[in-house]
């Protein structure tokens, strides 16, 4: 081939790709919703599921839009600012470029018994967004190392242990079994939290002034943290290189994990070596769980806004929630519902029963977070987090971090 | 000289095969020369198949792993050849991920975007390379700072730029920014400055326009840079996630990359689903270097010009 | 398409019967005549640098002067953010790191793609095909996947070399608790992923080097290393350069990889530089900051580009 005939070659299919897949969406009557989420297809499809069933019901198109996790917040604030907003999304917090784009659910959640705690409502009275799903931290243990060693733990119906009761019964374990570590912990504030809820903490707390401040138990809680993870009980290169814990737990050397709900699924599936139970949390004097959610949306000026709100509605129906749940494994956030799990039953038992019975503070990170979100405020890093990193590193002392978190959660919300 | 610059070199000094029955002394001749190659290979081949080894190692552990049940994945100690050998990883990547479709879209924009790439880096190149001129300087380094942002930064305000010149949702979106290459245009630059400029002169003289120059002469000669960069600009094209993920619109048309992305969880990876896929992802573009590397490789032995 | 244009400035073009005597006049005339050729020739470059780089980096440079969210009004802080960051104590340490990494880094590189290409391009080594692919495929492989792969090997606690090591009676390194080991281990990684690109670069070049000099040396009786230092090595100058600037551009902005292997651990004892400004900038909606540290990254790697010009320079003119 000359040249020339290259160059027209080239010509030719550069117009036809530029022309040819230009804007898409068909034109049909029925409309279509796009819904955008994150990790439908590593969580069973149950999104997926839904949008089939209602299409077999109603004859409406929901198209799902499955992006990887780290980018949706990316993808959502470039549509926005591209003017090109799906119909609804399932995101992790509210971001400001399209909070004020939102809109009211709240006959929704009345209609279909969302779960109270996470409804929260903005100065107009209006829920601009539902809670999609529950997520809950917490405790895993190796049951094999732990009936080795003849140490019990409690479970459903029991009362929980302390965690200086906890630590002296995974160090009895790690003795007599030999396993490498006690405990290891998800590198995340989230879980933290959690843990310095269990000490009494109440978090980062806006104080009257506008600034945020926690309290002394929480210092009591990280201090404790520091204590044990001295690279026997605990190690410290989860928190501080990002050594994956749930790789370690799965190695079977390691003999508790304290993460969430999430892993239940792919324990299930993946564990195979040894016995794992979902335990209790423990509970130093206040027994708390931390809750996390998603939050489910629906943009204004889609020109499809009635449609979507059928959906999300038909969605929070018992039947459907129930499914969804079901197929994915998420803890419902709709009270009263029953639902039945293929994996590890007893496990989101125990979520349940651990949920019922924390103290309110555990929704509290989930609930600030939205309550801020309407105001057009984001925390989009995590101070606990950073702070805690570099105590554990020992590039400075427990009043320097508990300062550092203070004035930067301050800052971040001073806007 | 002449200005004809395909240095095809001819027929090297006949070893084809004869038809009559071979002499015993040439039969010898030929012996001696293969002990000799042999002989001359053995210190290359083996400094060559150490560090070979010291790459395969990792790569190796990568692949086995990708056949290994979940269970086996962390279990401690850690086996390096699979203790059970499975394609359950294979089958639930192949279901999750819609291969065929995501590759399709990847080749197809990957493909225009490397002929677009590797021909406007060539005439850019050739243009800093044999021309003088001030703003030449200034523009070859300009190319150069174009790598020197990190992506993230320009991120926001390129996608403006997408927006605002009414290519949002459009193929051209992601095709046209990434047409331009510092990489790109600075390889056919360093190639051109090896070419000695009698050649050009010899054909400006013989009456050929500089274009002509360019597409008869330059382009020919430039095979192998050609190929090199053509693979890189599959590699490149074929890893993007970020600018198919927020300029197109509809989810169908979005890359393998991106839906390999899609199999890390918030919380947790499945590494059952991701390292099999990984493994299949790769697969193209391996097969795409075996092809052209062999033209890079075979191209004339003596690419450079002879005298 | 822009190449349609004919590029003859439309004089026409003497045809030159005595080439030795209309030398001089052609000299005089050379510059102008090919002034359009190598417009046309860079049109589209030109164009799209200005639209997807010059405009964006504009933009960015603006945001450097404002306290930008991301969101919201443009509210001009003038010199803040510079200020800011050159008294950051973070901003040096990651710079430093950086400067570390990319010096320990560009030489490994160089001289085993370099090594790796000239026994490839060697006639007489066997089994080149294969030793090609087994190169090549580690640079397919995806930041996190290269990542999980690397922990796995030097994973602290349960790593294979670890492993290694405890079983042959020695104590287990801290792969990921040491900064300085966890350099060695992202510097190892990273030679294993990229080490592909400048191969292929070297490969290129060499073949491009007339087998004519190396019969020529041949016959004069030099050895392999000298016909390696004499004509190889000078002629692949230019490519030379480009491999050690592009790889030291790279390793500067190094990010991924980092990630993926220890996050930039332990705590924050190896952040580099483009790390510092994700979290310091973009994590925290900080957009001016982030752009102005962006700025003067650029504008370190330009001096740096500059310097290493000056080699190429020198080897234009040697070549």
């Amino acid at each position: 081939m000359n040249a020339r005939t290259k160059l027209i070659a080239l010509g030719a299919v550069t117009v036809l790709a530029l022309t040819g897949c230009a804007a898409g969406a068909g034109s049909d009557e029925t409309p279509t919703l796009q819904f955008v989420l994150s990790g439908d297809g590593t969580q069973g499809g149950g999104y997926q599921a839904m949008a089939d069933k209602y299409k077999e019901e109603t004859g409406v198109t929901v198209e799902i839009v499955d992006v990887p996790y780290d980018d949706l917040v990316t993808k959502l604030r470039n549509g926005a600012q591209a003017g090109d907003l799906p119909a609804l999304a399932r995101a992790s917090d509210l971001d400001p470029i399209w909070s004020n784009s939102l809109l009211d659910l709240s006959d929704i959640a009345a209609d279909q018994n969302v779960m109270d705690s996470l409804l929260v409502a903005n100065d107009d009275d209006e829920i601009l967004a539902l809670p999609s799903d529950l997520t809950a931290v917490g405790l895993y243990i190796n049951k094999s190392l732990f009936d080795e060693a003849g140490v019990t733990y409690p479970v459903s119906g029991d009362e929980p242990w302390t965690w200086d009761e906890y630590i002296a019964a995974i160090q009895t374990v790690q003795a007599k079994t030999g396993a490498r570590y006690g405990m290891v912990m998800d590198g995340s504030a989230h879980r933290l939290r959690s843990m310095m809820y269990e000490f009494g903490s109440t978090g980062v707390e806006e104080q009257s002034d506008g600034t945020f401040e926690m309290n002394d138990d929480s210092k009591t809680a990280l201090e404790y943290f520091k204590k044990i993870s001295d690279d026997s009980i605990m190690p410290k290169s989860v928190w501080l290189s990002g050594e994956d814990p749930s790789a370690l737990f799965k190695s079977g050397q390691v003999a508790a994990y304290y993460s969430g709900v999430w892993q239940i699924t792919d324990f299930a599936e993946n564990i195979t070596d040894f016995e794992w139970q979902s335990v209790l949390l423990p509970a130093q004097t206040v027994r708390s769980t931390n809750l996390g959610t998603n939050w489910m949306v629906a943009f204004d000026g889609t020109g499809v806004e009635d449609e979507t709100r059928d959906f999300i509605n038909w969605l929070y129906e018992p039947d459907n929630y129930a499914e969804l749940s079901e197929i994915s494994g998420f803890l419902p956030a709709v009270e009263g519902l029953d639902i039945t799990y293929q994996n590890s039953p007893e496990s989101f038992a125990l979520y349940n029963e651990e949920i019922a019975a924390s103290d309110p503070i555990a929704a509290d990170q989930a609930t600030e977070a939205l309550r801020k979100g309407y105001l057009g405020q984001k925390l989009e890093f995590e101070p606990l987090k950073d702070e805690v990193v570099k105590y554990l590193n020992g590039e400075q002392d427990i009043d320097t971090t508990v300062l550092n978190i203070n004035e930067q959660t301050s800052e971040a919300y001073g806007e | 000289m002449t200005s004809s610059t395909q240095t095809r070199p001819s027929a090297r000094p006949a070893t084809s095969a004869a038809a009559e029955p071979t002499p015993p002394r040439v039969r010898l001749n030929r012996r001696n020369k293969r002990a000799t190659r042999a002989r001359r290979a053995v210190l290359p081949t083996l400094a060559l198949w150490i560090p070979v080894l010291l790459f395969l190692f990792p790569l190796l552990w990568f692949l086995l792993s990708s056949f290994k049940p979940g269970g086996e994945l962390f279990r401690y100690p850690l086996t390096f050849w699979p203790e059970t050998f499975t394609l359950d990883g294979f089958a639930k990547a192949w279901e999750r991920v819609d291969f065929a479709r995501y590759f399709g879209n990847t080749l197809f924009v990957s493909t225009i975007t490397t002929v677009l790439t590797v021909f406007f880096s060539a005439s850019t190149g050739y243009a800093l390379a044999k021309y003088k001129a001030r703003w030449l300087n200034v523009l070859f380094i300009c190319i150069l700072a174009t790598t020197m942002l990190p992506t993230e930064v320009i991120l926001t305000p390129t996608f403006a730029v997408i927006r605002d010149l009414g290519l949002y949702n459009t193929l051209a979106g992601i095709i046209v920014p990434s047409v331009i290459t510092a990489t790109g245009i600075f390889m056919f630059r360093q190639f051109f400055i090896t070419v000695p400029d009698e050649l050009i002169e010899a054909a400006r003289i013989d009456g050929v326009s500089e274009l002509g120059i360019f597409f008869r002469i330059m382009l020919p000669l430039a095979k192998p840079i050609i190929l090199t960069l053509a693979i890189f600009s599959f590699q490149w094209r074929w890893n993007d996630y970020i600018w198919p993920l927020i300029v197109l619109n509809d989810p169908k048309q979005y890359t393998i990359q991106v839906a390999l992305r899609g199999l890390v969880g918030a919380e947790n990876i499945d590494w059952t689903v991701l390292l099999p896929a990984s493994v299949i992802s790769i697969i193209p573009l391996a097969v795409i270097f075996v092809i052209f590397q062999k033209y890079v490789m075979s191209a004339d032995l003596n690419s450079g010009l002879k005298d | 398409m822009t190449i349609q244009k004919t590029a003859s400035p439309g004089t026409s073009r003497p045809v030159i019967s005595r080439p030795a005597t209309s030398r001089p006049a052609k000299s005089r005339r050379r510059g102008a005549r090919y002034v359009t050729a190598p417009i046309v020739l860079s049109a589209v470059v030109v164009v799209l640098f200005a639209l997807f780089f010059v405009w964006p980096g504009l933009l960015g440079l603006i945001y450097s002067f404002t306290d930008y969210r991301g969101v919201g009004k443009l509210d001009f802080i003038g010199l803040d953010n510079y200020a800011e960051l050159l008294g950051d104590e973070d901003f040096y340490q990651a710079l430093t790191r950086t400067v570390l990494y990319v010096v320990l880094y560009v030489p490994l590189c160089y001289a085993i793609s370099l090594g790796i290409a000239v026994l490839l391009v060697n006639l007489h080594t066997k089994g080149k095909t294969l030793a090609k692919i087994i190169f090549f495929i580690p640079w397919l492989v995806s930041p996190i996947v290269t990542g999980v792969i690397w922990r796995w090997l030097f994973g602290e606690s349960f790593g294979l070399v670890n492993f290694v090591i405890a079983s042959v009676g020695g104590t287990a390194v801290p792969w990921s608790s040491n900064a300085d080991l966890a350099m060695v281990v992202v510097i190892v990684a990273s030679a294993w992923a990229n080490t592909a690109f400048s191969m292929l670069l070297f490969i290129a070049a060499i073949k491009n080097v007339p087998t004519s000099y190396y019969e020529a040396a041949s016959l004069d009786g030099a050895n392999a290393w000298q016909r390696f230092r004499a004509i190889t090595l000078p002629g692949i100058a230019p490519t030379s350069v480009m491999v050690v600037l592009l790889t030291t551009i790279g390793s500067m902005k190094e990010f991924s990889m980092v990630q993926a292997l220890n996050g930039g651990g332990p705590g924050t004892e190896n952040r580099l530089i483009v790390q510092y400004i994700y979290e310091t900038g973009f994590q925290r909606a900080e957009v001016g900051y982030a752009s102005a540290v962006s700025m003067v990254l650029m504008v370190v790697l330009l001096a740096i580009a500059l310097i290493q010009l000056q080699f190429d320079k020198k080897a234009k003119s040697d070549f």
